[in-house]
């Protein structure tokens, strides 16, 4: 792993977004890259997230900078309480005046003016950026808004955090022990300045504000400089600045391999100088910006190409060194000449301010940084969260190696916008984030909107099944209204041929039942001739049980035949149908177009219109025969394509078959018997009981009489006994007579095998249909809808191909010379409409 | 005291202000006096001409390069006040018409697209619905042999 500056980079040579209002809006390229920075900075503050301080005092002299530079008037940034000023008008000047001592990468110019020198500042007073990068030749600037505005999405940033706190320990015996406690990777190059504090527009204190200047951008999947490139899609020759006022170029390392853990010792072998772009067009190498990852006891050598300015990003630099190879090792006295080679870039500067508020600008020596403090810390990883980005005082808290360097990572609120707050993540917190679940979260591939990024390729088809060759005691007979008839006479000219008395046992013999009905399974009626399915090789004597049906002699005949079944089920298409666009834009899809399709016997299916729309559509039934029922499937292209939807239902209408229940039969007909000859015993005990009582009931009360006369009681009592008797004969002879009526009117039993089922089924259509419902337009819906609403559309590209009333999401307006509030007013109007 | 004076053209134009390019019917020109806003977005000036036609509702002021909407009144000293609010498309109509964007909505589309538009007035109440006939190759009510008889048998055949 490597860090990266991108400050090496100006957005004068790749495409940088801009983020407006924390969205990424649109691309920025060429020399001509807006405020950017502007924009960001001033949603931060629109938003409340960052509080800046108030403009009081603009008066230079109070502030120890000069207050004119030119005969131009400035501004410095100390006056606004700048939250991201990068530059001061003293850097400006030391800037200029230095010569070649060093590369010309923050100059600032001031706009309109040419020579003169002021600074990009944020004027809180008003509201806005002031000597923004705009015309003439203020290009230099504007690598400082490439910076914070790169795309953030493809980087793991490492905002490079306040470092140095170097120590040298002498030893005792001649020798010196150096560390460096607080960097890794140069934890942070800054400028620190001092800047008023104003409270209420009252001066209250001078304080020091951080101000990041450097931001290391890890390719996060990065191990290599031309991974780098690959991201960020430039040409690392075009890295280094063309400048001829000075006449030196820049360097930089081509396919070197970087240090990294792995390779501490790196060798720089490609040093190419370049001179307006043009690598080895002249000019002495001088600068050598290497992307490493090296830590002090690291062995950095050269072999060739190097000039002098050697500096290692963020680590180690040193001066007056030629060609050859060269170790730095820190160690005793070297080790103060060692940290004073450590610029963490040549161009970055440090301003010290003196105690009466002079100012000295020169090299970012570790000794002019001050201590690091919790308050600086927070105040530079609270700016880093508004980017909504990851942090790390060092790429090895990107790493996760959190023992080395701890990472933040901003919060955002619920609206997805930075907060300025940020938590540390630690090693157990780590899988809570997903962004770091991976450290390999770039996606290096290239990018082609719309392709499948699935390296397969399906062909696959759904064809049917077949049905299995399942054999069961069942036989099965296609009829057609004249077998059914003679199945009828079949059946009872076999049952009428049996001996009589010997039924039962005819019956258990031939069909295991003394109910040979109960071996008709079902008789169904199916709406299609399924005979095609059949046995062709013709008619077949019908069985039932193990008896073939028999003719009126009782000789199995080839009467009764019917074709008999072999399969049981069949798949045929039905129809196909293409659906075709009815209106040519979305309303011929769901949820504004719909699509059933009717299949006969079937419940409906829906189908949406987005997976029928420029396929056939094959129609496909499935029929079970032994019970009709239906399963329907709709195809993709084919027989055998894509099933897309599925339906089903029962075509059958099942028919009764009444047949005589023979061993009710013959209960009946036993319990008839049985109760006729107990009827002929009732009645036979009831005439002779009624003619024996009701004779010595009678003769007593008579030979009474004969005595004596009887009583009124006991002749009545005599005469009750007599009724009494007559009455149980009469009921005997009736129990008789229903007997008899039984025994002769035993019912046979008919025994139903299915009910009758509905054949309203037959009432529905027979044909397949597709039906599409589409919608209807409001009545003032005309061709001015176009004009005042616009039609909407997804177009990406220049404006100029298009008139009238437009529309736009996004737009880059990189190019023209407005200010950044208009270009605000210009993107707020494109984004609600304007009429071209 | 110097006072530096810009040169306007006044207009009249009846363009929607969403008009990148509007048209314009000139109507004057005149010096114009700063006052004390010179925000060069919304400049204020002082005429110092009589007779300038007060129905004028845009000018360009070369020095600026830019287009304004203007509202011009007469205070009560009798100075003609012109209030100027920038017209940023018209100033930077060619740049705009230069520009890269993602247009969502445009009326040179000429008709609906694909893309979903739910702005456009679709009846809630109401569709259309058609049938297409696919046939009918198999049902039928009078086949040769409709009668399916399952019964349990031997295969005396």
């Amino acid at each position: 792993m490597m860090s990266i500056n991108t400050d090496f980079y100006g957005s004068n040579y790749y495409t940088v977004p801009n983020y407006n209002n924390g969205i990424k809006t649109a691309n920025f390229t060429g020399a001509a890259t807006p405020d950017i920075l502007a924009s960001n900075l001033q949603y931060a503050i629109n938003a409340g997230k960052y509080t800046a301080g108030t403009l009081v005092d603009s008066s230079a002299s109070t502030h120890g900078i000069p207050g004119t530079l030119n005969g131009h008037p400035y501004n410095t940034m100390y006056d606004y309480g700048a939250v991201n000023c990068r530059l001061t008008n003293a850097d400006c000047v030391r800037d200029r005046q230095s010569g070649g001592s060093f590369p010309i990468m923050w100059r600032c110019r001031y706009r309109n003016s040419g020579d003169a020198n002021t600074s990009i500042m944020y004027n809180v007073y008003n509201n806005q950026v002031l000597n923004a990068p705009g015309r003439n030749d203020t290009w230099d600037l504007y690598r400082y808004n490439a910076i914070v505005s790169a795309d953030f999405k493809k980087f793991a940033m490492c905002i490079v955090v306040i470092a140095f706190d170097g120590t040298i320990t002498d030893n005792g015996d001649g020798t010196y022990t150096g560390s460096v406690t607080r960097y890794q990777n140069m934890d942070l190059n800054c400028y620190l300045s001092p800047t008023l504090r104003y409270d209420n527009g009252t001066k209250t204190a001078r304080e020091y504000y951080p101000y990041i200047s450097q931001i290391y951008l890890v390719p996060a999947s990065g191990s290599s400089f031309n991974n780098f490139d690959s991201i960020i899609n430039i040409d690392q020759s075009l890295g280094c600045i063309p400048n001829t006022l000075y006449n030196f170029a820049c360097s930089k390392v081509v396919n070197n391999t970087p240090a990294d853990d792995n390779t501490p010792n790196a060798v720089i072998t490609n040093a190419v100088s370049y001179m307006d772009g043009v690598p080895n067009s002249g000019g002495s190498i001088r600068y050598i910006y290497y992307a490493g990852d090296t830590e002090m006891t690291d062995t950095i050598s050269w072999t060739s190409g190097v000039y002098s300015h050697f500096c290692i990003f963020g680590m180690i630099g040193g001066n007056g060194t030629s060609n050859g190879v060269v170790t730095w090792t820190p160690s005793g006295s070297n080790l103060q000449g060692y940290l004073h080679g450590v610029r963490g870039f040549t161009h970055c500067r440090i301003v010290r301010t003196d105690a009466d508020g002079g100012v000295y600008r020169g090299f970012s020596y570790w000794y002019d940084m001050p201590q690091t403090t919790e308050e600086i810390k927070d105040a530079i990883l609270k700016m880093c969260s508004y980017m909504g980005c990851m942090v790390s005082t060092s790429i090895y808290g990107m790493l996760n190696d959190f023992e080395r360097s701890p990472r933040y990572i901003g919060v955002l609120d619920d609206n997805g916008m930075a907060t300025g707050n940020y938590e540390e993540i630690t090693a157990e917190t780590l899988a809570d984030f997903v962004q770091t679940a991976t450290d390999d979260f770039i996606d290096n591939t290239p990018y082609t909107p719309g392709a499948s990024t699935d390296p397969n390729t399906y062909t696959d088809t759904m064809p049917t099944g077949q049905a299995p060759p399942v054999q069961s005691c069942n036989r099965y007979y296609a009829l057609n209204k004249t077998n059914i008839g003679r199945l009828y006479e079949g059946l009872l000219n076999t049952l009428s041929s049996v001996p009589t008395g010997e039924m039962e046992d005819y019956l258990l013999s031939h069909f295991a039942t003394s109910s040979p009905i109960d071996l008709l399974n079902s008789l169904k009626w199916l709406p299609f001739d399924f005979v095609r399915y059949f046995d062709t090789s013709g008619e077949h004597t019908i069985f039932i049980g193990g008896l073939p049906l028999h003719d009126n002699d009782g000789n199995a005949v080839t009467g009764y035949r019917a074709r008999e079944a072999t399969e049981f089920s069949f798949t045929t298409n039905i129809g196909v149908f293409n659906l075709f666009r009815h209106f040519g834009d979305f309303r011929d899809f769901e949820p504004y177009t719909g699509v059933d399709v009717y299949i006969p016997f079937c419940t409906p299916i829906s189908v949406k219109p987005s997976m029928c729309m420029g396929h056939d559509i094959v129609v496909q039934i499935s029929i079970d025969i032994i019970t009709g029922n239906i399963t329907g499937r709709l195809r993709l292209d084919s027989v055998m394509g894509i099933i897309i939807a599925t339906t089903s239902g029962n075509c059958a209408i099942d028919l009764p078959i009444s047949g005589v229940d023979t061993a009710t039969y013959n209960n009946a007909m036993y319990q008839a018997v049985q109760n006729a000859k107990s009827a002929d015993r009732g009645l036979a005990a009831a005439y002779i009981g009624a003619v024996a009582g009701g004779a010595s009931s009678i003769a007593g009360t008579a030979g009474a009489t004969d005595k004596k006369p009887l009583s009124p009681a006991a002749a009545v009592s005599g005469v009750d006994t007599a009724v009494s008797s007559t009455f149980d004969t009469v009921n005997a002879w009736q129990n008789k007579i229903n007997a008899d009526y039984q025994l002769s009117h035993v019912p046979v039993p008919y025994h139903n095998i299915s009910a009758v089922n509905s054949a309203l089924a037959m009432l529905q259509p027979l044909h397949t249909y597709v039906i599409i419902s589409r919608p209807v337009m409001l009545p003032g819906y005309n061709e001015r809808y176009g004009h005042t609403t616009g039609y909407a559309t997804i177009y990406n590209g220049t404006l100029d191909g298009l008139s009238g009333l437009t529309v736009c999401a996004s737009v880059d307006l990189s190019g023209i010379p407005a200010t950044a509030e208009e270009k605000e007013m210009i993107s707020a109007a494109l984004k609600t409409g304007v009429y071209l | 005291m110097v006072v530096s004076y810009m040169q306007a053209t006044f207009y009249k134009t009846t363009d929607d202000v969403k008009t990148v390019n509007k048209t314009l019917t000139q109507t004057d020109t005149a010096a114009l006096r700063p006052t004390h806003n010179m925000d060069v977005l919304r400049p204020v000036f002082v005429v110092d001409k009589d007779g300038l036609d007060l129905t004028s509702n845009y000018v360009y002021i070369a020095e600026y390069q830019r287009y304004y909407f203007a509202k011009l009144s007469v205070s009560p000293a009798k100075k003609i006040i012109v209030e100027c609010t920038v017209d940023a498309l018209m100033t930077y109509a060619a740049g705009i018409r230069s520009c890269a964007a993602c247009v969502i909505r445009s009326e040179s589309i000429g008709k609906p697209t694909d893309v979903v538009d739910t702005s456009l007035p679709i009846h809630q109440s109401q569709v259309t619905t058609t049938a297409i006939d696919l046939g009918n190759p198999i049902f039928t009510t009078n086949p040769t042999h409709g009668y399916f008889l399952t019964v349990q048998g031997t295969n005396g055949a």
